[in-house]
């Protein structure tokens, strides 16, 4: 049984905090307050043992999310427990930071109330969770960070067609919203690859999923209709061709499976908030496409020590797409302290983060078809002559909206039952994001 | 209009304005003071005085309202129990309230309030609402009833509360059997009354396999960790619960799919291994496992940690999906260091090119863990895949030429174990490391290094040189490092003794006389004796040719791989640990994993518990682990940080193993007698065959005499003699009883004082009586250990009080210690050599016993019988040695060394512990068992 739950900033401040058992004499989140303070931004382990107290913790955005117990748990479970509890937040609050927990305390005491009793969980979806909280949701501005999970990024970049605060607005809305009948699909792709110097690649794969955010009215069904060619196929021998083939599905529960094997669609009638109604990966470079190619060319400047470093990025996606935040890093060899630096155009910069000892190349937009050059030349301070291995390897980072690497597309998209009268609102989106998209120099 | 706006206000008088906010007509304006009120709370400062303003609150129609009060009460319930029962009428009211969330909160809110004068309030409303009409009131006064066990146990019994909650586990809604089930197993942790109520077999397995589809996630997850406690009655019915399992396999909640492979892990053992089912079920593990490593970063670490168990057990599963545990840039490191472990172990051939070019990158990053865990990783590929050896050894080679010094240190250290692995193949390469010599400044590196040249020192034209080097700091250098020398030097001597006699001298005068760490200067003075004796002998014991070092030494014991793939998803799992290493009192029962049951007319047995299937250790994995010798042979460098603990003793015995024989290891000790006796498991059991070849008497402990314990003159008539025995596991005081008085005895009854090892009666004193004149009786009284503890001096003191139709007599008397030794005081060999070295030296007690005459078999025997076990034996010029564990009843480990000389009546006694009060006692016994 779960003993306590609390949620502390990245400063090591207990934001709010929920006793189910009185287990303890002393306070157990005094403890990871200090293991915050001591953490110094460096990732606290899931699990750690302190005093017999088994602490469990997961970091999103600057919260984190802490349960602890004295007596032995499945950390897994308790782990998901606390990835469900955000997610309910997530569904409530629309964001969960710091800033709104505080803005929304009475809120969460409510759901912490009706999520554990006594330790044991009780209602853990939004949907069952709604008719028990009484209390109105403060929706705070949504602050846009880099890094943290990609399905909140999502809106973000997509403002043609969706304006930014529209989806970090809570499932529970005021009365004065009350009649919002929205759907929102996304089809969020996560890219993993190493490609070697040579341009050949040693390993691709892609995480994705279509998740649903579900404001509808009523609870109808929903068809969701993908690729008429899409394959699943756990065996090694892919072949070449054009359709897409996933390594592996899982499904939401509310998925009905056989019209998936039988037509390809995805047919639900989703609870309300977010849910992720199909995970699937797809590996190997013969069913995925390459968003970018980079050839970096490593050099001596001539008559110095210092090193000429030149990248070149190209887009293949079609040009009528844009993939944003794109950066290029690299690591800084340790007696280089100060670069230089030229670019084919502009809206690039780059520049050196001493506190990672990385080198950083961005570029703010980058349409498809099109390729950036950037000669960088690091000003070596030391004795001796710079190994190409102190820079290997270089990372991308991007996002590209309307575009997908294994294919996968949605080809349909329909809302059964009446809705009399009703306006109702879709929005379907499709989002590649690197995850860990690595090229090696040598 | 935001929360927050309510913790700003810090106005004087604040409390005073609350105050009539909250008496104010206006239902909007209550609401608000109510809200602010809690955001005072919230943030620390005591608005207690306004409890009985809010609770006049509480009387409103307006849920959002009502439910801000009851989160008042909830958290004053908490620190202020006796305020909070002030609004207790309003609770019982509100428990009959028209909507169902009322009811229900208040329920709950009574549950929070601990103290005793709640339960006469909290009865009625309880039992009413555990029959309520809706699903949401029953499940939250199903969780009621376990909080009320909590405050009275007896009471909720009493009551007939758990009939209510049996009553409830067949209820329509699948969430109130959730916390039904929940509450029940929490009162049966407490209470064994209501141990009945959930029992394990075949009828309610199937119950929880057909509840696996209506209830909710999280019941998933409880009803499949009760199916795995489960041992189905044979092959069948494993299969049967195998295939309603699967299914779950492809859930989205990690939690159920970790459940399931428990599930399907553990039947999988029952399963005939060859069959179709289980290379189906094979198949059918490895994409949920793969899905996992998609989840959140702190789900993939829990998981890791439980695939890298899967693994060792069977490799078969994931050997396909190598690349998914190839590290990505943007993992945190506890995910990446987990990564890493599993990518060696399922390293193979096939991938071995893919696998070295993938951690060459590694060892090139940022992280020191991390680059660190990757050069070690890459030494062991080299020991694990043969072929490949040549090029890991090259890419360390490369790694040394980066010059970045912790990566020099890590790849020095695994070569080391290179050479070990594939002597005389690489010392083209000592070269390139002895430039690297200055740089090293971690023993463990250091000692690696002169282990290094101290093998090879024929070879190295300088090798006296570079010693010598070392030698100046000696008094500077850790522990290891010296040891390391301190051979290293005598390797280089006996090896080219014609101009190395100075050092040698050197360094046997440093370590003999200049230090006082006892290891070493032991280590020095046998190498000493050992040359000004026998050169040749000294040749032979210190160059002798050293055993290859396993390839997977830091693969978990079989036997605790066996009990952790029962824990998976567990703590157990995460710390690679069994429960009760970190968890006291709990679990008492060690779970192990079935076996398949042989041929069909032994379905029978195999339907016994599953706890006597515990297997003796196979010491495949872990080869005979004494270093005693190893420790001679210098092979004894401390383990990696990264590497596991197994790893300090991986040579395997000198001599040939004997093709299925059990412990390798035991040659050295045993004397080769396993090969004769076919391998006994281990070696108390070893020289118990013995035993019974010579004959001797088995399993008979040592009872001592009865001694008068009362006299009749001190008893007015009443004289007791007695002893203790332990007899089949149980601690026995034995009695007699004699009437020297001129009238009948009656009423006898037995107390003990508080002792030092909890000694108490176990059950009432059963003697016959009345007890006529001149007439004895005799009693065997059973004792247990549960009762209070008081060191005592002696520490074997125990007082007893007497009671009979005469008078109270006390007496006191000592307790031999040996009844105290529990029968699984056999400690594996390798704890035993740590433990031994990890009690501090101060802690050793030598003790000489006088006139004893029998041979180290039957010394062995005759201890064994009363569970003083032999774990180890060897002779040492002449002399017996026999390696001795125990265990008290309190969980005190003692250790002991038993030397035998032949020649001499007298034995020597050495004694480790970590409480030393014991010895005395300890000795006592040895002197008692060997002398009877």
């Amino acid at each position: 049984m779960i003993s306590k739950l609390f949620i502390v900033s990245k400063a090591g401040e207990i934001l709010i905090e929920k006793d189910y058992r009185n287990d303890f004499s002393a306070p157990p989140e005094v403890c990871f307050q200090e293991k915050v303070k001591s953490s110094r931004g460096f990732s606290i382990q899931p699990h750690f043992n302190d005093n017999g107290i088994s602490f469990f913790n997961i970091q999103r955005n600057d919260i984190y999310l802490v349960a602890c117990s004295a007596s032995p748990l499945l950390p897994v479970m308790v782990i998901e427990l606390l990835t469900r509890f955000y997610h309910i937040c997530k569904d409530f609050c629309g964001v969960v930071s710091e800033l709104s927990v505080k803005e929304n305390i009475l809120l969460l005491y409510e759901l912490l109330d009706e999520f554990m009793n006594e330790g044991y969980v009780q209602l853990a979806s939004t949907e069952k969770l709604r008719p028990y909280i009484q209390s109105t949701p403060v929706v705070v501005q949504k602050e846009r960070s880099p890094a943290t999970e990609i399905s909140s990024r999502v809106f973000g970049i997509e403002t043609k067609t969706v304006s930014g605060s529209a989806s970090s607005k809570p499932v529970v809305q005021s009365p004065s919203e009350q009649n919002r009948n929205e759907l929102y699909v996304d089809v969020i792709e996560r890219m993993s690859a190493v490609i070697a110097a040579d341009g050949t690649v040693s390993q691709m794969e892609v995480n994705g999923s279509v998740n649903i955010k579900n404001f509808l009215v009523g609870s109808p069904q929903i068809k969701i209709v993908l690729n008429e060619d899409l394959v699943v196929s756990e065996s090694k021998e892919k072949g070449y061709g054009s359709n897409v083939q996933l390594d592996r599905c899982t499904f939401h529960s509310c998925v009905k499976q056989e019209d998936f094997t039988t037509a390809k669609t995805l047919t639900f009638v989703p609870p309300v908030g977010e849910i992720s109604v199909l995970s699937y990966s797809v590996s190997g470079e013969m069913c995925l496409n390459q968003p970018f190619t980079l050839r970096s060319f490593v050099g001596d400047a001539d008559g110095s020590r210092d090193v000429r470093v030149t990248l070149r990025l190209k887009s293949n996606f079609p040009s009528n797409i844009v993939a944003v935040n794109v950066k290029v890093r690299f690591s800084l060899p340790k007696s280089v302290s100060s670069i230089s630096s030229k670019f084919s155009s502009d809206e690039q910069t780059a520049v050196v983060n001493k506190a990672d000892k990385q080198v950083v190349w961005s570029l703010k937009r980058l349409p498809g078809k099109t390729e950036c050059i950037a000669e960088l030349r690091l000003i070596n301070q030391g004795s001796g002559k710079l190994s190409q291995q102190e820079i290997d390897p270089v990372v991308l980072e991007f996002e590209i909206s309307g575009y997908t690497s294994s294919g996968l597309r949605i080809h349909g998209l329909k809302v059964q039952g009446t809705d009399k009268g009703q306006q109702r609102k879709q929005f379907v989106r499709l989002i590649t994001a690197s995850d860990s998209y690595v090229f090696r120099t040598f | 209009m935001t929360d927050s706006k309510y913790f700003t206000t810090t106005k004087k008088g604040e409390i005073f304005e609350l105050k009539a906010e909250l008496n104010s007509d206006k239902k909007e304006k209550k609401k608000e003071a109510v809200k602010k009120v809690i955001a005072s709370m919230t943030v620390g400062k005591d608005v207690s005085a306004l409890f009985p303003d809010v609770v006049n609150c509480m009387q409103t129609d307006n849920l959002e309202l009502k439910k801000l009060v009851y989160l008042y009460l909830m958290n004053y319930a908490k620190s202020q129990p006796d305020m909070a029962i002030m609004a207790v009428n309003t609770f019982v009211k509100d428990c009959e309230d028209s909507n169902p969330l009322i009811r229900a909160l208040a329920v709950r809110t009574m549950g929070c309030i601990r103290v005793d004068k709640i339960t006469e309030y909290l009865c009625e409303p309880l039992r009413k609402c555990l029959k309520d009409e809706d699903p949401y009131v029953r499940k939250t006064a199903a969780v009621c009833v376990a909080k009320l066990h909590d405050i009275n146990a007896q009471l909720v019994e009493d009551q007939g509360f758990l009939d209510l909650l049996k009553d409830l586990l067949s209820d329509s809604n699948p969430m109130v059997v959730a916390n039904a089930v929940a509450a029940i197993s929490e009162i049966m942790d407490t209470s064994p009354n209501a141990a009945q109520v959930l029992e394990m077999n075949s009828g309610t397995i199937n119950k929880l396999l057909t509840a696996l589809n209506e209830c909710t996630e999280w019941g998933q997850v409880f009803i499949l960790d009760s199916i795995s406690n489960y041992t189905p009655k044979d092959e069948r019915e494993a299969q049967s619960v195998c295939e309603r399992v699967t299914p779950r396999l492809a859930h989205a909640n990690a939690a159920v799919v970790l459940s399931a492979v428990k599930v399907v892990m553990k039947l999988m053992e029952m399963l005939d291994t060859s069959g179709d089912y289980v290379t189906s079920l094979v198949k059918k593990l490895a994409p949920p496992l793969v899905t996992l490593l998609s989840a959140e970063p702190e789900i993939q670490y829990v998981a890791l940690r439980n695939i890298n168990l899967i693994v060792q057990k069977r490799s078969d599963i994931l050997k396909n999906e190598m690349k998914v545990f190839f590290v990505k840039y943007n993992d945190p490191i506890y995910v990446k260091l987990e990564k890493l472990d599993i990518m060696i172990r399922l390293t193979s051939q096939s991938n071995i090119a893919q696998v070295l070019a993938e951690l060459k990158e590694y060892a090139t990053e940022v992280d020191v863990d991390f680059v660190r865990k990757s050069v070690r990783a890459i030494g062991r590929c080299a020991i694990k895949v043969e072929p490949a050896a040549e090029r890991c050894v090259s890419t360390l080679l490369d790694l040394i030429q980066t010059k970045v010094n912790y990566v020099v240190q890590e790849a020095i250290v695994v070569i080391k174990d290179i050479f070990r692995k594939y002597p005389n193949k690489y010392e083209s390469i000592i070269a390139t490391l002895c430039e690297n010599l200055d740089t090293l400044d971690e023993p463990e590196a250091r000692a690696s290094m002169i282990w290094i040249i101290g093998e090879y020192a024929e070879r190295i034209d300088n090798a006296d040189e570079l010693l010598e080097s070392f030698l100046e700091g000696f008094q500077d250098e850790n522990t290891q490092v010296q040891l390391q020398l301190l051979t290293a030097i005598v390797k280089l001597f006996l090896k080219r003794p014609t101009d190395t006699q100075e050092l040698v001298q050197q360094v046997l005068s440093l370590s003999t006389q200049d230090s006082d760490n006892p290891d070493l200067r032991d280590r020095g003075y046998i190498y000493w004796r050992l040359l000004s004796t026998d050169p040749a002998a000294a040749k032979e014991v210190v160059l002798a040719e050293k055993p290859l070092i396993s390839e997977e030494t830091d693969l978990i014991e079989p036997t605790l791989l066996d009990e952790l793939i029962c824990h998976i998803s567990s703590l157990a799992s995460v710390y690679h640990k069994p429960p009760n290493a970190f968890v006291e009192g709990r679990g008492g029962q060690r779970r192990v994993l079935p076996v398949k049951s042989q041929g069909e007319g032994t379905t029978e047995e195999t339907t016994a518990p599953v706890e006597t299937t515990q297997q003796p250790p196979q010491p495949t994995v872990i080869p005979g682990a004494d270093s005693l010798i190893g420790d001679l042979l210098d092979i004894d460098l401390g383990p990696g940080p990264s590497m596991m603990q197994q790893q300090m003793y991986p040579q395997q015995p000198a001599a040939p193993v004997p093709a299925g024989g059990a412990g390798g290891g035991m040659d050295i000790f045993g004397e080769g007698f396993d090969n004769l006796l076919g391998g006994g498991p281990s070696g108390g059991d070893m020289l118990g065959g013995l035993g019974d070849i010579f004959g001797m008497p088995q399993s008979q402990s040592y009872v001592p005499p009865q001694e008068v314990w009362l006299s009749a003159p001190k008893g007015k008539g009443l004289e007791i003699t007695g002893t203790f025995a332990r007899k089949n596991n149980q601690i026995n005081m034995e009695l007699t009883f004699t009437n020297k008085a001129m009238q009948p005895m009656t009423g006898f009854a037995i107390q003990f004082n508080k002792n030092s090892f909890g000694l108490m009666p176990a059950q009432v004193l059963n003697i016959r009586t009345p007890l006529p004149p001149n007439q004895s009786a005799s009693a065997s009284l059973p004792l247990n250990t549960q009762g209070p503890v008081q060191k005592m001096e002696p520490l074997t003191l125990l007082q007893v009080a007497i009671k009979n139709s005469i008078d109270v007599f006390y007496l006191s008397t000592q307790v031999p210690l040996h009844v105290l030794f529990t029968e699984d005081g056999e400690m594996d060999k390798k704890v035993f050599l740590a433990t031994w070295k990890d009690i501090p030296a101060q802690n050793e007690v030598q003790y000489t016993i006088q006139n004893d005459q029998h041979n180290a078999d039957t010394v062995s025997q005759k201890l064994r019988n009363n569970n003083i076990f032999t774990i180890a034996k060897r002779n040492v010029e002449g002399q017996d040695m026999l390696y001795q564990s125990l265990k008290l009843t309190n969980g005190i480990w003692v250790l002991a060394e038993l030397k035998i000389q032949p020649s001499t009546p007298s034995f020597v006694l050495s004694l480790k512990a970590r409480a030393v009060d014991v010895y005395e006692a300890i000795k006592q016994v040895y002197e008692n068992i060997l002398h009877n």
